[in-house]
């Protein structure tokens, strides 16, 4: 900062051999680069929608229904932990081509004027987006201790009436928490919750949301994804070959993997957003991404209907087994029938292992969209930084 | 067996029970139950629940020695012995009874029950470890689990009653003092200092809580008690939080709104970041020790301060981090520091628990220290393009010398968090920085070596300096520039011995240094105006050829009334408001002037005596000079009656 105070004139000479250099380097640089960042973005969610097979056959586990495996179904946690990471991968490689070697007030003039803030601006909605995703993933991980106590008691050999009544209780706690509606499943407390459901045993739904965190008052993911769309169009004529591009793409991929994680977990108010989300359909480089997008869109409008906490996959198989399992709890007489206990074992079996993903990885992903905050502080800060050099430099020089 | 026998004979009181069916056992106690309900008169249930104790605690010992013998015993048990067998019934009627009374209500009597709940928890766990073939066991095995569920998730629902319920109590006791936290900061602050007692809950409750967190435990509902645990205590502290006007303010929002109100949020966030370090997050703390107190519980207790901690705390960082985003701009710098400092001191709080928050918490400082580096660096900014091009008239102390001024006397309160903040700062822009010149020169200073924020200090003195050198290039007469690079000056100095931070901050060669400044600033300008009217009085020139030149006299008094007059009229338009400053001022003029004047006076003055017109030419009597002096540097041009040209 400093040495551009003091020697302006210098400075400003070193910035005009930068500029020639550019106008050389412009044409066939950039646009490698520009190519090869699409080229990535389809590759990465390329491998999101189809997964390449494991390199070792499968082993002998209870779970080999799906072909691919459960982990790495789309939606599950590992799966979205995947996703969080190409969202990193993508956006460090975008910053890349924003800032990297380029004239500061090349982003300050029209239209990065216009298209800069407003990225900026989807970067800050995203920010909260993000608060209420990691919200989300706690009340997930109330839900997974829950099947876990379900878990604990049905493992109980012999199994008596006490283990069965015990399960109960916590699927049944399971169940409502897993199925109310999205209007409902606001985090914060201004609504009452007196819902008979959560009338009685174990602590009651309406305990959880008065003791969760909300993003504030009348925030809404749906608004802000609604509002992220809002100016978000691909660019066109000349725009369309240059820097507006990448950042059309990179705001994309943002409001879509935010999307997806509102979608996966509880979060707040996002009625209407199953539809609502304008993927450029015919651009190559998100061709798997509206795939994906299709795909989840699809399970969302079905679960909308009948109101859904998420869709994350292991929550989806979760919300199955419970409701099984409650079947069973409440066919249940002692002594129990060899048959049924079989086959709930194995269901047991199957929510202890969906237990013990969640355990293993929901708060590795909690950190990693932390992780994500942090660099759209960080990255929208880098940008902010530019932007103000590029100020002070178009700035009359005294 | 030989134990089960020895009971039977023992116990010959608990053979009624013994004999009886479930059912029939379920009868008197529903009478008993009802009584208990319909008459509240002490006399009327004593005895009958004395009786039922006293059987219950021999149940209770047959019990014990169940238990016992099945961790001693190595011959497969075939049959629960006849005493232990009415077991689950006689724990199911006591939990009938508590369901309608409530735990909390007669110690004794909770005791009683959370033993029996306890006796069956260990008996259900033993049998189910021995794993048993025997239909009769396992059949018992089967009654004592019910009931444990029974029990256990009445205990549950008095546990969630009993954190609750200070909740409510406080909502009642909080109402009153709810204003005070809206308001200033040190109104905050004085409320920190009183005696809080976090979180509020009887001491009787504490050891229900105690009892009951033990028997969830050992019936192995481990996972159920913490949830509850957690739910409430999380609810607790969002009411917390909302009562002092924290409620989740989103980043967007943080952006929106006007400083000002912007203002007002920090206000909260910092009153309840506070009270977090040192009442609250210590208070869950020993809460949860005493919930939780076993050896074996502390996993338990770890998980849950972690996770009350965490959840909390990241609700901050959320906030900070936010704030941090908004427009940088001057008087946003000391929010930010007071928000440095605050999470600062919440470190080691959070240490306490297993948080993994800690480092975020270092980058949510870090990230509020670069934004007050770079407000800082504003500040620079803001010096370096202040290039007005009229002069500050009079000679006065210039605005950006006191807004700098003032800004860094504000800052120097800060010092020491800013010095850690530029240090910090430092040492992530070592790679960048190139090497400081000043460096060796300043090296005999020890506060320059210690201080990253004194070297930003004098930069940023330096920068001023150079700034009013320019602008005092703006004065056309070089006294008036002298003047105002005194005025300034000696602001600048005034402030800096004003404050006892900045200077010791600054170091006394520093400010011997400014002081040395001043005086040169002070002869240049006795030089500038003084200089050309002490000459005037020179002896020199004033005789031809041995005889006093009236002519010459005449001119030197008309030169010298003439100087002085212009002096007069424009030095006392100059202002110098330091009053010492000026005094000194008038004190050294007089001090120079008078004593020649008087001389050149006392000399020459008869040689003009004798013509006419002597006070054309003679228009100051020595005495008069004093006044005359006495009115420069007033700022005032109207007090000699004269217009200014």
């Amino acid at each position: 900062m400093r040495p551009a105070q003091d020697n302006q004139g210098s400075f400003l000479g070193r910035i005009s051999i930068r500029r020639n250099q550019f106008t050389d380097v412009n044409t066939e640089q950039e646009q490698e680069d520009l190519e090869l960042f699409q080229k990535h973005i389809a590759d990465r969610f390329t491998e999101l929608l189809s997964p390449p097979p494991p390199p070792q056959p499968p082993s002998d586990e209870t779970n080999t229904a799906a072909s691919v495996p459960a982990t790495e179904q789309i939606m599950s946690v590992t799966w979205l932990r995947k996703l969080m990471d190409v969202f990193l991968c993508c956006e460090a490689e975008f910053k890349a081509i924003l800032l990297m070697g380029r004239d500061p007030t090349q982003i300050s003039k029209p239209p990065f004027d216009r298209l800069v803030p407003e990225m900026l601006d989807r970067s800050i909605k995203a920010l909260d987006i993000c608060t209420a995703v990691v919200n989300g993933i706690d009340s997930v991980r109330h839900y997974q201790r829950l099947a876990e106590i379900a878990v604990a008691a049905l493992e109980q050999r012999p199994l008596g009436d006490g283990n069965v009544r015990r399960a109960k209780r916590a699927l049944s706690n399971l169940l409502i928490a897993l199925s109310i509606e999205d209007k409902e499943n606001v985090s914060g407390g201004g609504r009452g919750g007196g819902s008979s459901a959560a009338s009685k045993g174990g602590a009651t739904i309406g305990q959880l949301k008065s003791s969760s965190w909300a993003v504030g008052r009348n925030w809404s993911a749906a608004k802000q994804i609604h509002a992220m769309t809002a100016n978000l169009a691909p660019p066109r004529g000349n725009e369309a070959a240059g820097l507006p591009l990448p950042m059309f793409i990179m705001s994309t991929v943002t409001v879509f993997v935010m999307w997806v994680l509102t979608a996966a977990v509880p979060c707040q108010e996002r009625a209407g957003l199953a539809n609502h989300l304008p993927v450029p359909k015919h651009l190559n480089w998100a061709q798997s991404l509206v795939g994906i997008h299709e795909k989840i869109g699809d399970e969302w409008k079905k679960k909308e209907k009948k109101g859904s906490a998420g869709l994350m996959e292991e929550m989806t198989r979760m919300e199955k087994l419970g409701h099984s399992l409650v079947e069973f709890a409440d066919g249940f007489h002692y002594p129990a029938e060899k048959e049924a206990a079989e086959s709930a074992a194995a269901q047991v079996a199957e929510m202890a292992e969906i237990c013990r993903r969640m355990e293993e990885e929901l708060v590795p992903l909690q950190q990693q969209i932390r992780e994500v905050f942090h660099r759209i502080v960080r990255s929208r800060a880098e940008i902010l930084e530019v932007l103000e050099q590029a100020g002070k430099l178009s700035a009359p020089v005294v | 067996m030989e134990k089960p026998g020895d009971h039977a004979t023992e116990s010959s009181e608990t053979i009624p029970h013994k004999s009886n069916d479930l059912e029939n056992t379920n009868h008197p106690d529903e009478s008993e139950h009802q009584s208990h309900n319909n008459d509240q008169t002490e006399t009327a249930t004593t005895p009958e629940s004395e009786s039922s104790q006293l059987s219950l605690s021999q149940v209770m010992e047959a019990v014990d020695d169940f238990i016992q013998s099945l961790s001693s015993s190595t011959d497969p048990l075939q049959e629960i012995p006849p005493a232990v067998e009415p077991f689950p019934e006689t724990v199911d009627s006591l939990v009938s009874k508590m369901e309608s009374s409530g735990l909390g209500r007669d110690e004794s009597e909770d005791s009683a029950f959370i033993d029996a709940v306890n006796r069956i928890s260990i008996s259900v766990m033993r049998l189910r470890e021995l794993n048993l073939d025997s239909t009769p066991v396992s059949s018992w095995l089967n009654r004592a689990s019910s009931v444990q569920h029974r029990a256990v998730s009445l205990l549950d629902e008095e546990f969630r009653h009993l954190l609750d319920r200070s909740i409510e109590n406080k909502k009642k006791n909080g109402d009153g003092n709810n204003h005070d936290h809206e308001s200033d900061q040190s109104v905050l602050h004085e409320n920190e200092q009183e005696e809080e007692t976090f979180p509020d809950f009887p001491p009787e409750s504490i050891a229900t809580l105690k009892k009951i967190a033990g028997a969830m435990i050992s019936a192995g509902y481990e996972t159920e008690c913490c949830m509850s645990y957690e739910t409430s205590r999380r609810h607790a502290f969002k009411e917390e939080l909302a009562e002092i006007g924290f409620e989740g303010i989103n980043v967007e929002d943080v952006q929106r709104i006007p400083w000002e109100s912007l203002q007002g949020e920090i206000a909260s966030w910092i009153s309840i970041v506070r009270r977090c370090s040192s009442v609250f997050f210590p208070g869950e703390l020993s809460l949860c020790s005493t919930v939780f107190p076993e050896q074996d519980h502390s996993p338990i207790r770890k998980r849950l301060f972690t996770g009350l901690v965490s959840a909390v705390t990241i609700r901050f960082l959320d906030f900070s981090g936010a704030v941090v985003l908004t427009k940088r701009s001057s008087e946003k710098l000391f929010k930010f520091l007071d928000m440095y400092e605050t999470l600062r001191d919440l470190i080691p709080a959070v240490e306490e628990s297993d948080s993994d928050l800690i480092q975020e918490i270092k980058l949510s400082q870090t990230r509020l220290g670069e934004a007050a580096v770079t407000i800082f660096g504003e500040l620079e900014n803001s010096i370096k393009t202040d290039i007005g091009r009229t002069p500050v008239p009079s000679g006065a102390v210039h605005p950006l010398t006191r807004y700098t001024m003032n800004y860094l006397k504000y800052a120097c309160e800060y010092k020491d968090t800013l010095d850690q903040v530029f240090q910090h700062y430092e040492k992530a822009e070592t790679d960048e920085t190139e090497p400081e010149p000043e460096r060796n020169q300043r090296e005999d200073d020890e506060e320059y070596k210690t201080s990253a924020f004194a070297r930003q200090m004098i930069r940023v003195m330096e920068l001023l300096d150079a700034n009013l050198e320019v602008k005092s290039g703006l004065y056309r007469d070089p006294s008036l520039r002298s003047i105002f690079l005194m005025n300034n000056g000696r602001y600048i100095l005034q402030k800096i011995k004003g404050s006892t931070e900045i200077r010791d901050l600054m170091g006394q060669a520093w400010t011997r240094k400014r002081s040395t400044e001043l005086r040169q600033y002070h002869k240049s300008y006795q030089r500038e105006t003084w200089g050309k009217v002490l000459q005037c009085m020179n002896q020199e020139g004033l005789q031809v050829n041995g005889k006093i030149s009236k002519t010459a006299l005449k001119e030197r008094f008309k030169i010298f009334n003439n100087m002085f007059d212009e002096i007069h009229k424009t030095q006392s338009t100059w202002i110098v408001s330091d009053e010492q400053m000026q005094s000194e001022l008038r004190v050294s003029i007089a001090a120079l002037v008078i004593p020649a004047y008087r001389s050149f006076f006392g000399r020459y003055k008869q040689h003009i005596d004798s013509g006419r017109h002597t006070d054309k030419y003679v228009k100051y009597q020595p005495e008069d000079i004093e006044s005359v002096i006495d009115d420069l540097f007033d700022g005032n041009p109207a007090s000699m009656g004269r217009k200014r040209t």
